[in-house]
């Protein structure tokens, strides 16, 4: 772990190790929002993925038969020894252009390896010969100043002190109150049991002169109603066939009367009774003109929900910081995703400027919203040492729709956002594959002796993928027998395997899913060599769960890309298939 | 970062309140993204330790996800549970805190495992301490010199020296005194109750407790909702150890008590000492009315407090924070409570309960047959209990210690 912390550390002091580049270059590694550097160093540098412009894996390897025989990192190499060797980067023709020296050439035939020509080939049938053309580029020339660093502006947070016991009947110091009036607004449908626990704690915020929630209810026939009107809550009925993601928080702002609006979903809930007053200091303290915090989990959140957001909060760099976002240089879809976040589970703003803007789409419209207002010059804050308590424990169904829409959502909006040039009917053969292999790999989960160390159990899985990568073997649809899969993902798999013929399809090889189930797997078990020294029994159960969700998600995600790049023989299909997906999520 | 987490004793062997509160803390501190560690004495044990260093046995198991610590010394000091010795067990500290290298230590109680906070001082490494009871300004630990008797604090060693005189005056003053500098050297000092950081303020100088109630898992809550007419019956309930400080008997008695006896029920759910059971189901007398239901798990409290319409919690001593009256408030089920310690601080007469006073049987009972008598008292406690009662969560506990470590730490600076 320590040397692992001290090689990243060298790696970004040479900076030669660029995120966006490395992110915009392996849509893997995107979808899984894991830390970028932490791949590369972990799979990364293997697999031959560079780590930015400047360097060129392969090249070094090739040059440097006895780098490739130790086994070892190639760029760790080049900056710990290589460089002062005189060993080269990069091809002489691509350094000659960055800067002349006097290198020499490298003959061009070395780049026309047998492996460099299948890597190509796979490359442009997945992902087009356009992005194959701009990673060539990327390789041979370098983009210079195409991709920004993050924002990491400074921002200093004051937390206003908690009255700690307030939520009891103790507390006796006191806070500054403000002439504001703030209005939280919560869409609700049947809110569960822990409803009133959110009503009390909203109720119980300190710092203002007046707190007014509205609920936004769109057909619930539990207690909620009566409790949002016990309580002390406005709502707001809509039919369920209305509601929207943005049209019931619009109708939410249009009923606020408050200077500021919080919006929230109705399974958080605020740490303390100074949540709210935080959000406000920081938006006031700072000029912003909208502040998201992060969430932190419930008890009983499980493993795939708990590494989902340390690694989504390590893309956006808030695990151990607050960040203010503005426009950045570069509006890819990387940097723009990493600086236009907002988060509907807990979205501070005043009034006056939602009002301008309002949210739009029905999915994502909190991104969608942090993204117009900083391209109108506006800053945001979003926040890792103020937390709102959320999470929940999904099916991998859910995960399968969510991996999905996600997707779907992201290539609407983005141009930029790389879409794999696969059909259906050439997934299927892989998706059946890598179930196949998630049920071995949870046998030899199943046989491992317990207790093990994290790094023990990184080396099984690993080991158990990449033997996999290349293997052919038989398929079968017997792997749901044993699987962590809910009954209504295996009904769905069933269906969507059902009429393609299996048995012409002997010898299949694992493929494109398998890949990026390697990097799900990667930021899984980067996640528990941060949080336990030792994996036990209960440890094990939650791994296998989570592998299921990630494959579940991975294979939402593919699916949209078939849905995406669907032609006449498949439409109707795909229609049928985006109607279920879009289904609650 | 790293975080050790000591306890006197833990799971499975103990599942009191500091066990249940340090697993919270440390599976909510691991699930927020920390390595974590539970050091702990076992005193139920000899035979599952593998290892020994400065001839102390130790070894190391994991419960319910959490990597686990235990030691013992291989004959067990006799003045173990009380003394405060910064010397007994400092050097196998001192390694094991060099092994383990944790950026901070949160304390749950320090019977027994002191000798890391002497430990922890020395190699500079920072630590904050939750007040669990007494024992840190009582080598009684409960503040009762007698089963029968309470005293309101040290008073800087003269109250130890006239009640409790059988330890020596300046065995006393030196543990205070140590006391004192362990509590003063923490980062922070967090107490439950607001009437335990009272009195420790009060007994240690320069001292300033902060107060953090525990939270409870409401997922294993369930409302009891009912609207009482004046023709119901009423069934109490007590939930708890049956021992003579809980003052089950003070219960029973009031229950004897009532008039019109046949319109209320008595339901005991808890286990203890033979003795007292004993003592109990005399004065019980085989009443078809009162009902020994035995121990439950913790799964089970939707249907311990859907079968009472009042919690009474009858205990003699102080309590410091009775996590049965707060899972009670919140299920909804208002509570009847010694006018003492802890207890007092949580029920407040016509909002959320009653309270009488301590050990007074005839007190309670009165309280207990106005609520016989008129059922529909109920309602507006439970009304206001449902509106205007927040019960913790223990997430929203846990948040407060999550940021104290990312203070002491420096995370977001």
């Amino acid at each position: 772990m320590c040397l692992l912390k001290n090689d990243k550390k060298i790696i970004r002091k040479s900076g030669l190790f660029d995120e966006k580049y490395y992110l915009l270059n392996n849509p893997d590694v995107r979808n899984v929002d894991t830390d970028a550097l932490n791949h590369f160093m972990t799979v990364g540098w293997k697999e031959g993925r560079n780590p930015s412009t400047k360097f060129d894996i392969s090249f070094y390897l090739m040059r440097n038969p006895d780098v490739r025989e130790a086994g070892v990192n190639p760029l760790l190499h080049y900056i710990r020894n290589g460089q002062a060797e005189g060993r080269l980067a990069l091809p002489a023709e691509v350094m000659s252009h960055r800067t002349p020296t006097n290198m020499q050439k490298s003959p061009p035939k070395n780049l026309f390896t047998l492996a460099n020509l299948r890597f190509a080939f796979r490359y442009i049938r997945l992902y087009g010969f356009r992005q194959f053309w701009l990673r060539a580029k990327n390789k041979l020339v370098g983009e210079k100043g195409s991709i920004s660093n993050l924002d990491q502006s400074p921002l200093t947070i004051q937390h206003v002190s908690p009255k700690v016991s307030s939520l009891a009947f103790t507390a006796d110091d006191e806070i500054e109150v403000v002439e504001k009036t703030v209005s939280v607004i919560i869409p609700t449908k049947n809110a569960g049991k822990d409803f009133p626990i959110l009503m009390k704690t909203l109720n119980a915020q300190r710092g203002f002169e007046k707190i007014e929630v509205i609920i936004v209810d769109s057909g619930s026939t539990d207690e909620t109603l009566e409790t949002a009107k016990l309580l002390g809550a406005t709502v707001v009925n809509i039919k369920p066939e209305d509601f929207s993601h943005s049209g019931a928080r619009n109708l939410g702002a249009e009923a606020a009367s408050g200077d500021y609006l919080m919006f929230m979903v109705q399974d958080a809930l605020p740490p303390n009774d100074t949540w709210l007053a935080t959000m406000h200091m920081t938006l006031i303290e700072n000029d912003l003109a909208a502040v998201s915090c992060a969430e932190t989990p419930r008890e009983d959140a499980d493993l795939f929900y708990r590494q989902n957001s340390w690694n989504y909060y390590n893309f956006l760099g808030i695990n151990n910081a607050d960040r203010i976002f503005s426009l950045p240089k570069s509006q890819d879809y990387v940097s723009l995703r990493q600086n236009g976040q907002l988060s509907d589970l807990a979205n501070f703003i005043s009034r006056d400027i939602f009002m301008q803007y309002g949210y739009r789409l029905n999915y994502a419209e909190d991104l969608d919203l942090g993204i117009r207002l900083i391209k109108d010059g506006h800053k945001l804050a979003f926040l890792g040492s103020n937390r709102v308590i959320h999470s929940h424990n999904r099916t991998p169904y859910y995960f399968l729709k969510r991996g999905f829409v996600d997707n779907i959502f992201l290539s609407d909006i983005f141009d930029d956002f790389v879409i794999p040039q696969i059909q259906l009917k050439e997934l299927i053969p892989d998706l059946v594959s890598s179930f196949i292999f998630l049920s071995q790999l949870n046998s030899v989960l199943d046989s491992l002796s317990t207790p093990v160390n994290p790094e023990d159990l990184e080396n099984l899985v690993l080991k158990s993928i990449d033997q996999g990568t290349g293997k052919k073997f038989v398929p079968s649809t017997s792997f749901f027998a044993d699987s962590k899969f809910d009954d209504n993902a295996i009904k769905f798999l069933e269906k969507l395997i059902e009429g393609y013929d299996l048995k012409n399809n002997r010898n299949i090889e694992y493929g494109i899913l398998h890949r990026a189930f390697r990097g799900h797997a990667q930021a899984v078990l980067d996640y528990i060599k941060n949080s336990y020294e030792v994996v036990d029994e209960t440890l094990i159960e939650d791994v296998k769960v989570c592998f299921t969700k990630a494959l579940s998600i991975i294979l939402g995600s593919f699916l949209a890309f078939c849905y995406i790049n669907r032609d006449e023989t498949d439409s109707q299909e795909m229609k049928n298939l985006y109607s279920v997906m879009m289904e609650g999520v | 970062m790293k975080i050790l987490y000591l306890t006197h004793q833990f799971y499975p062997e103990f599942q009191a309140g500091t066990e249940k509160f340090v697993f919270n803390c440390a599976s909510m501190s691991q699930k927020a993204g920390n390595i974590v560690k539970v050091i702990t004495y076992n005193i139920a044990s000899v035979d599952n330790f593998a290892a020994s260093l400065h001839g102390v046995q130790y070894g190391e198991y994991q419960y319910g996800g959490l990597n686990v610590l235990a030691y013992r010394y291989p004959n067990d000091p006799g003045d173990l549970h009380f003394n405060i010795d910064p010397k007994l067990g400092i050097e196998f500290a001192k390694d094991i805190l060099q092994r383990e290298k944790p950026d901070l230590i949160h304390a749950g109680h320090l019977m027994r495992v002191h000798p890391f906070i002497f430990a922890a001082r020395e190699l500079g490494i920072p630590y904050i301490i939750t007040l669990t009871d007494f024992h840190l300004i009582c080598p009684k630990i409960m503040l009762a010199p007698t089963p029968d008797t309470l005293c309101s604090g040290p008073e800087g060693g003269a109250a130890c020296k006239r009640f409790c005189s059988e330890f020596p005056e300046s065995f006393i003053m030196n543990r205070l005194a140590l006391t004192r500098d362990l509590l003063l050297g923490a980062e922070a000092v967090y107490s439950p109750s607001k009437f335990l950081a009272d009195m420790f303020d009060n007994s240690v100088e320069d001292l300033k407790v902060v107060v953090n109630n525990h939270g409870i898992m409401h997922s294993n809550i369930v409302p009891h909702r009912q609207f009482y007419n004046k023709e119901d019956k009423i069934r109490f309930g007590f939930v708890g150890f049956l021992g003579r400080h809980k003052g089950t008997h003070v219960l029973i008695n009031a229950f004897n008590e009532l008039k019109h006896p046949h319109e209320a029920q008595l339901k005991i759910f808890g286990s203890g000492g033979t003795d007292y059971v004993s003592q109990l189901n005399r004065l019980a007398n085989s009443d078809s009315r009162i009902e020994f239901t035995g121990a439950f798990h913790s799964s089970e409290l939707p249907r311990v407090f859907s079968s009472m319409d009042v919690l009474v919690i009858p205990s003699i001593w102080y309590e410091n924070y009775p996590f049965t009256i707060v899972e009670s408030l919140a299920s909804e089920v208002p509570v009847i409570a010694s006018d003492l310690g802890g207890m007092k601080e949580r029920v407040i007469n016509d909002f959320n309960g009653f309270t009488f006073a301590p050990g007074d049987s005839a007190a309670l009972a009165e309280v207990m047959q106005k609520i016989v008598d008129n059922p529909e008292m109920l309602n507006p406690l439970k009304e206001t209990i449902r509106i205007k009662q927040v019960i913790p969560t223990v997430e929203q506990e846990m948040y407060v210690y999550w940021q104290k470590y990312n203070e002491v730490l420096g995370v977001y600076k």
